[in-house]
């Protein structure tokens, strides 16, 4: 999902490769599906932060574009975390520390809810999961912030058929006009009374069809006059000719390296250290 | 006259057979009763736990009379119990541990006793990094008591990296009694440091390598190495961009 | 002599699959090596299918029963590829979105040369090529989501371009555009065909825009090709035209009242300069003194309302991405007044009607918004619709119902109208737009047009107070935006308060009493169209232009005291009246 769109610059991660900034992805990707601790993200996050910064990436936007996931997530790792309450989920972290009850909210044998509470355990587990999120966010944007969709359509084309990777790469680049698309479509259907904050359910359900019938019908529609104009422009009959040649400079090897080792010494310390585990 | 004088005789000496009868048995009864008093026992049961509260488990329970005769000599259980019976008296209670009285107590048992021997056991947690950073796995550790030079406690094996919020460290907790101790660790290379354990304490060792631990150490040097390399040659302007081989023709 | 010609079209019939009507009928067009061909005709006269088959793309991509023979440089379009035949003739459509496909300038021009699998050097002078044509060297590194819609348009032309056409095919390609940006495309267009001798063939509403650039013009009316020829020639045709729904320069409509009421025996002008020449001619050598100009229309600018009933203060706004779009707008308007906000692309012109919607918030906290007393900051969405009624400048955004009456409905029960009052306002907004025999069809099958007054209707049947329409005219042709604006003007009369959005200047002169220009997030002008349009110097700075007939009258009244005019009709009026003793016949 593109958040932010390609900016071509001339910054120190713009001119990496693009194999560099997947294995860096693939890395962290790892990092985390492992990492369920929040120290160690953090130190994870302030790189991430750096590399972004090299990027000349614009927070702000970044911040206007993908707010509302963070907000998500906050929500929805708040809203678990209050079941976060039986120790046999905790490996390392002592479970009487683990399940140590900050704010008892339902009792244990409650009906429907059962016993929910806000632990030490799930406050680590709580942060770690927002952090999770957060970088895995900011590391799409600084990708598809860095690499543009034609070095994209290359590489995956290394894997997939030509065709089918620029379909995908196709599916990126529209991101932004179909989200442009989406807000014009809630804001017509707002001003004619429009109105999703009704509390019922069935009315809620109801109350997104007339946004979801313009959307799938201006998706649909772009993409038949984009293919219609891929095609105008003898899409898919050759193999393409490559404009650049991406070479690997030092810089990406010893970026590479960088990632490589972070990631082994990580996934070492977790293996055999118990870093990162709950 | 003579057959009367026969039949009292014979009276007289019934009553007396009777009565020396009768004392005997009153005698022998009141002997026995006191018998019975003076072999008496009453259950004795010892909690011995450490300066940390925890139970000691294989810690040995002397009991002896006053005047040093043995009773009593056993080991308490996992849960840091010994449970014994004796005569009603007065004895010293005495607890040890890896041969040194860590508890000693005079004790009149009258009924039955249930006590808590707190003992002077300490804890000592044995840290042990390479360069405070990595946890070493495994290492052998060697206690000797600095006085009497000899060794009360070794390990050697894998060692727990316990859950730590800042931290990141191998540690082996033994329980000593108080005194000067000489601890050295033994990995590749060996370090050894004394204390005077008067309490619970904690001893980090943090130059010990292992192999994992120079792995460990090594790739992080790469690393670093590697992040400065791409931020030297990243950063260099050759004045092009990645597109100039393309666009300046 | 067929080899003289790049496009020949004999008998071409064309019907849509499922469709039982031909949209085309027997048309047979020639056009030479080097022409500039525009084809005109009002919305579904079938310009649009005609660019495709000219462009292979009937019947290669979209389907149906194609008869006749269409031979674009030798190559007949069936028998050959729609990427073959592109590499002879390139169509651009109206939407250049859809053409972009890349994350940077030049790699979206590249893109056509490197799927031909060119080498490298080749690939490079293509795009080097498109790109100078275009002008779009000096934004080669940029990211076409951050381009202008001219630039856009222009991007969508060099990427055909690249492919090196003989013939360049343009659907509509300024449809979408502001005046800068249509401007842009036409010198673009222009260059090209003169430097490189591109075959161009354009379709369009107006004559007026593409006057100076094109040298022969098609006419279409119903599928059925009714004119051909030079633009001069084709120009004296008017009542064809009108037929047709061609919207004719407004100084040649002017003239051609004049031919009618015998005044002018002249051929009739097509350009501003002829129409001066003209004139100029006439006024010197018959030494025509001006009456002075007593307007009976003028409308005032503060009518007799004291309260305003949009009132704004201080508004700012700034959007995420950093672009501050308002500077601090004040504004009153009236009840009854009939407003236009001018100005190009990108001077605030949306978000400020915007906001008066209550559809985006200030981002200041000390701005102000009251309509009809609502204060719109603090209002309820469902609040502010009964006051304000936005109809968006795509109407496909709005339309989700399959039926029509639906449709307009839709706001009503949104609001939760009682049903027999729904049924009541719905029949009489179906009347009020000429939509009663659509009630029951589905929308998106009618034609633009249609689809823009069920749009409208949806938000009259909630009958607010004050109708904000944004860009009316956009894609439509001129008999469907007149009638638009005169829908609007009857509303006006019945005491509705209208906004509109436009870059039409000659329907803001004809209905609007009001005109606001916008320039960077300012209020640049404020008055009547008459004080407005009489500041072309101010005007220029938003890259605006009066009307025709008001250049005209300004440029005449430096030889004479003729004053600024707004209109033909009224141009028209005033010439007859102050000629009456003049000998009337000119040539």
């Amino acid at each position: 999902m593109v958040l932010i769109e390609y900016e071509a610059k001339d910054t120190i991660i713009h001119r990496l490769n693009p194999v560099s900034k997947i294995v860096w992805l693939g890395g962290l990707g790892l990092l985390l599906a492992m990492y369920l601790e929040p120290q160690p993200l953090i130190i994870v996050f302030a790189w991430e932060v750096f590399i972004g910064c090299l990027a000349g990436i614009s927070w702000r936007k970044l911040l206007s574009r993908a707010w509302w996931a963070f907000v998500a997530s906050i929500f929805g790792g708040i809203i678990v975390m209050f079941w976060v309450v039986n120790p046999e989920q905790f490996w390392r972290v002592p479970r009487d520390l683990a399940c140590k009850t900050l704010i008892q909210l339902t009792p244990p044998g409650t009906p429907i809810l059962g016993h929910t509470a806000i632990t030490y355990g799930g406050l680590i587990w709580f942060t770690a999961g927002v952090l999770r999120i957060t970088i895995a966010i900011i590391a799409a944007c600084i990708f598809t912030f860095s690499v543009p969709l034609s070095d994209l359509t290359s590489l995956w084309s290394m894997f997939l058929p030509y065709k089918l990777s620029f379909i995908l790469t196709s599916g990126l680049r529209f991101y932004p006009v179909m989200a442009e698309k989406t807000q014009d479509i809630i804001t017509a259907a707002k001003s004619r009374g429009w109105d999703i904050t009704s509390k019922n359910p069935v009315k809620r359900v109801k109350a997104i069809y007339p946004i979801i019938f313009p959307i799938v019908r201006e998706a649909a529609d772009l993409a038949n006059r984009m293919a219609l104009a891929a095609e105008m422009r003898a899409f898919g009959v050759k193999r393409p000719t490559r404009m650049t040649t991406l070479k690997f400079t030092p810089s990406d090897i010893f970026f590479i390296m960088f990632n490589v080792f972070i990631t082994g010494t990580l996934v070492y310390l977790w293996w055999f250290c118990g870093l990162g585990k709950l | 006259m003579g057959s009367s004088k026969k039949h009292k005789e014979k009276v007289r000496i019934a009553t007396v057979l009777i009565f020396i009868a009768i004392t005997s048995n009153l005698t022998s009864a009141a002997c026995s009763y006191l018998g019975r008093i003076q072999d008496a026992k009453e259950e004795l049961q010892l909690l011995c736990i450490d300066a940390k509260g925890e139970y000691l488990e294989g810690a040995n329970v002397t009991i002896r009379k006053r005047g040093g005769a043995l009773v009593y000599s056993g080991l308490t259980n996992s849960t840091g119990w010994i449970s014994t019976s004796v005569p009603v008296g007065s004895y010293i209670v005495q607890v040890y541990w890896m041969g040194v009285v860590v508890f000693s107590k005079e004790l009149f048992v009258t009924g039955p006793v249930t006590m808590i021997a707190q003992c002077d056991v300490y804890h000592l947690t044995v840290a042990i990094n390479l360069l405070y950073l990595i946890p070493v796995r495994h290492a052998n550790i060697i206690i000797v008591n600095t006085t009497s030079q000899k060794v009360v406690d070794r390990y050697s094996g894998e060692i727990e990296i316990p859950y730590r919020f800042f931290s990141l460290s191998a540690e082996k907790t033994f329980r000593l009694p108080a005194g000067n101790y000489t601890i050295t660790v033994k990995m590749l290379n060996s370090q050894s440091q004394s204390l005077n354990l008067n309490g619970n304490k904690r001893l980090t060792f943090a130059y010990v390598a292992s192999l994992g631990s120079i792995f460990t150490l090594m790739c992080i040097l790469a690393a670093v190495i590697s992040c400065i390399g791409f931020l030297v040659t990243g950063r260099r302007k050759t004045g092009k961009s990645r597109n100039a081989n393309i666009l300046a023709i | 002599m067929n080899e003289d010609y790049s496009i020949i079209l004999e008998d071409v019939t064309f019907t849509y699959e499922g469709s039982k009507k031909p949209t085309i009928k027997n048309v047979n067009l020639k056009i030479k090596r080097g022409e500039i061909v525009s084809i005109l005709g009002k919305t579904g006269a079938g310009k649009s299918t005609l660019i495709y088959i000219i462009g292979g793309i009937i019947p290669n991509y979209i389907h149906g029963d194609l008869s006749g023979d269409v031979i674009i440089e030798g190559l007949n379009t069936r028998e050959y590829s729609l990427y073959e035949i592109a590499q002879h003739v390139g169509v651009v459509m109206d939407d250049p979105e859809a053409h972009i496909v890349s994350s940077t300038v030049w790699e979206d021009v590249a893109f056509g040369p490197c799927n031909l699998g060119l080498p490298r050097d080749e690939v490079y002078e293509r795009m080097m090529f498109a790109l100078e044509a275009t002008r779009l060297t000096e934004l080669k590194e940029r990211n076409p989501y951050n381009l202008s819609g001219g630039e856009k348009q222009s991007l969508a032309i060099a990427g055909i371009l690249a492919m090196r056409p003989k013939i360049l095919a343009l659907d509509e390609p300024t449809s979408m555009l502001d005046p800068l940006g249509r401007r842009r495309v036409y010198e673009v267009l222009k260059d090209l065909n003169r430097k490189f001798g591109i075959t161009i063939i354009l379709s369009g509403h107006d004559i007026e825009v593409i006057v100076g650039l094109a040298d022969r013009i098609v006419v279409m009316n119903e599928g059925e090709l009714i004119l051909d020829g030079p633009l001069s020639k084709v120009l004296q045709e008017t009542e064809s035209l009108k037929k047709a729904g061609v919207r004719l320069p407004e100084v040649t409509r002017l003239m051609a009242l004049l031919k009618e009421k015998g005044v002018w025996k002249g051929s009739l002008p097509m350009t501003l300069e002829e129409a001066y020449n003209y004139l100029a001619k006439v006024f010197t050598r018959k030494k025509v003194l001006f009456k002075p100009y007593q307007p009976e229309k003028e409308k005032l600018v503060k009518p007799t309302a004291t309260e305003p009933i949009i009132k704004i203060r201080r508004l700012r706004h700034t959007y995420p991405n950093g672009v501050e779009a308002l500077k601090g707008i004040d504004l009153d308007i009236y009840p009854g007044e009939y407003v236009a906000f001018i100005g190009q692309n990108g001077s605030g012109k949306t978000t400020l009607a915007r906001h008066i919607a209550g559809l985006l918030k200030p981002t200041n906290k000390e701005a102000e918004i009251l309509v009809a007393s609502l204060d719109i900051r603090k209002a309820r969405m469902r609040e502010i619709v009964r006051k304000v009624g936005y109809v968006f400048q795509i109407p496909e955004h709005q339309i989700f119902h399959s039926i029509t009456r639906e449709e307009i409905e839709f706001g009503l029960k949104n609001l939760e109208f009682p049903k027999n009052e729904i049924d009541r306002k719905v029949n009489e907004i179906l009347k009020m737009l000429g939509l009663e025999e659509f009630k029951e069809e589905w929308p998106l099958s009618l034609d633009r047009g249609k689809r823009f007054r069920i749009a409208l209707g949806s938000i009259l049947a909630i009958d607010p107070e004050v109708i904000i329409v944004d860009e009316p005219t956009t894609g439509q042709d001129w008999r469907e935006s007149l009638y638009i604006c005169k829908i609007l003007k009857k509303l006006n009369q019945r005491g509705k308060t209208v906004v509109i959005i436009t870059h039409e200047m000659d329907l803001v002169a004809a209905f609007a009493t009001r005109v606001i220009v916008l320039c960077k997030g300012r209020i640049l002008l404020d008055g009547t169209p008459r004080e407005v349009f009489s500041k072309p110097e101010i005007l220029e700075k938003t890259w605006v232009q009066p009307p025709q007939i008001t250049r005209l009258s300004q440029k005449l009244s430096k030889l004479c005291a003729i004053p600024t005019m707004l209109t033909v009709d009224e141009m028209y009026d005033y010439l007859v009246e102050n000629l009456k003793e003049v000998e009337m016949t000119w040539f």
